[in-house]
């Protein structure tokens, strides 16, 4: 049996070379839902837009958007709240919530429009890990309500 | 919008015959106003730090705000009322959603009965998520120190999904739904090993 032999070859192989047997990822768990989504609002997600509405989930890196019209906002799993305004742009650069492993972190980009985060347990736990930003600041945050507006040119 | 008016402005004056050449637009830089404001619930306002161009600028009281133009040395903080910041940030402020609510369940000593003050507790959850929609419902377990920590991860986790368990056959979208336990590592009265503890044997409930 040659094709046997070699399929077992081959699994030694894999295994000697550390492969996993088969695809064994996790998917990425999500970083929070959306809560409210009005007019023109979407998440855009490696290359693709998705509508936005309340109950969709967010992940880090998705990039939230809204039109003329548009409100969106987000409440993530460390309870932390971030709201759009009209015309906005916001990138969710770091999402890491797992206090029993000392793993937190949240980043946020506003590229224009206008923001308004409420803090959550991750500023609460480790305020050092909290960024906002925009093109022009770093903002550290020890507080727990900071609007930003972003004037794109 | 003024790009656009003036585009037609210059429509106008070619086709009036003037021949100006258009003028050259160069784009404004990017300029960004960051504020310190008030917690939407009254939690204690706290402080932030915006940093630009190498500067730092501390936003300590209500309202106070900084606004930074790109490659400037940010100006020192103003305070910006309210009705200005009801005029810039009304819209992201409307779309705020209410703040997550936790629920603390306790257990009978030594067995896996709801208390009768927490068994009382379930239909506020209820309405609770009803009132919200699509929120998610958290359910996590936590332990006193009493036996080893590994166990207690599975104790955790087992109150954990009988609170899941009774809230999805009170009504309860299971797919709202998340459990999780933290065992004994996540006190609320934080105790040596092997302590017991009656307020640490608990399952919270966050409604976000």
């Amino acid at each position: 049996m040659p094709i046997m032999r070699r399929a077992v070859g081959l699994c030694v192989l894999a295994l000697l070379l550390g492969a996993p047997p088969a695809p064994a990822q996790a998917p990425p768990a999500a970083a929070g839902r959306v809560k409210v989504a009005t007019g023109s609002a979407s998440i855009v997600r490696a290359g693709q837009t998705l509508a936005a509405a309340p109950g969709v989930e967010v992940f880090e890196a998705d990039v939230l958007r809204t039109g003329a019209d548009g409100r969106l906002s987000v409440m993530l799993k460390d309870e932390s709240r971030l709201a759009l305004g009209p015309m906005s742009e916001l990138a969710l650069t770091r999402f890491a919530y797992a206090p029993g492993d000392q793993q937190l972190g949240l980043g946020v980009r506003l590229a224009r429009g206008v923001l308004s985060y409420v803090s959550g347990l991750i500023a609460k736990l480790a305020p050092e890990s909290v960024r906002l930003q925009t093109p022009t600041s770093i903002i550290g945050v020890r507080g727990t309500h900071v609007l930003v507006k972003a004037e794109a040119p | 919008m003024t790009a656009r008016r003036a585009a037609l402005a210059l429509t106008f004056a070619f086709a009036a015959g003037c021949g100006s050449p258009p003028p050259v637009v160069t784009p404004t830089p990017p300029r960004d106003l960051i504020v310190l404001a008030p917690h939407p619930e009254g939690a204690p306002l706290g402080a932030a730090v915006v940093t630009a161009s190498g500067t730092a600028v501390d936003l300590t009281a209500a309202g106070a705000a900084v606004t930074v133009a790109a490659g400037q040395t940010p100006p020192a903080p103003v305070i910006l009322p309210p009705d200005e910041i009801a005029r810039i940030f009304g819209e992201a402020l409307g779309a705020l959603p209410p703040p997550a609510r936790r629920f603390v369940l306790y257990f009978e000593l030594g067995n896996d009965t709801l208390t009768a003050e927490s068994q009382a507790q379930v239909p506020a959850i209820l309405a609770l998520v009803a009132e919200r929609g699509q929120p998610d419902v958290a359910i996590t377990g936590h332990t006193d120190t009493t036996g080893a920590a590994a166990a207690n991860v599975v104790l955790g986790l087992r109150r954990a999904t009988l609170v899941r368990d009774r809230l999805v056959a009170a009504g309860l979208d299971a797919g709202l739904i998340e459990v999780a336990s933290h065992g004994e590592s996540n006190p609320l009265e934080p105790t040596p090993d092997n302590t017991e503890q009656a307020r640490n044997r608990r399952v919270e409930v966050t409604v976000r």
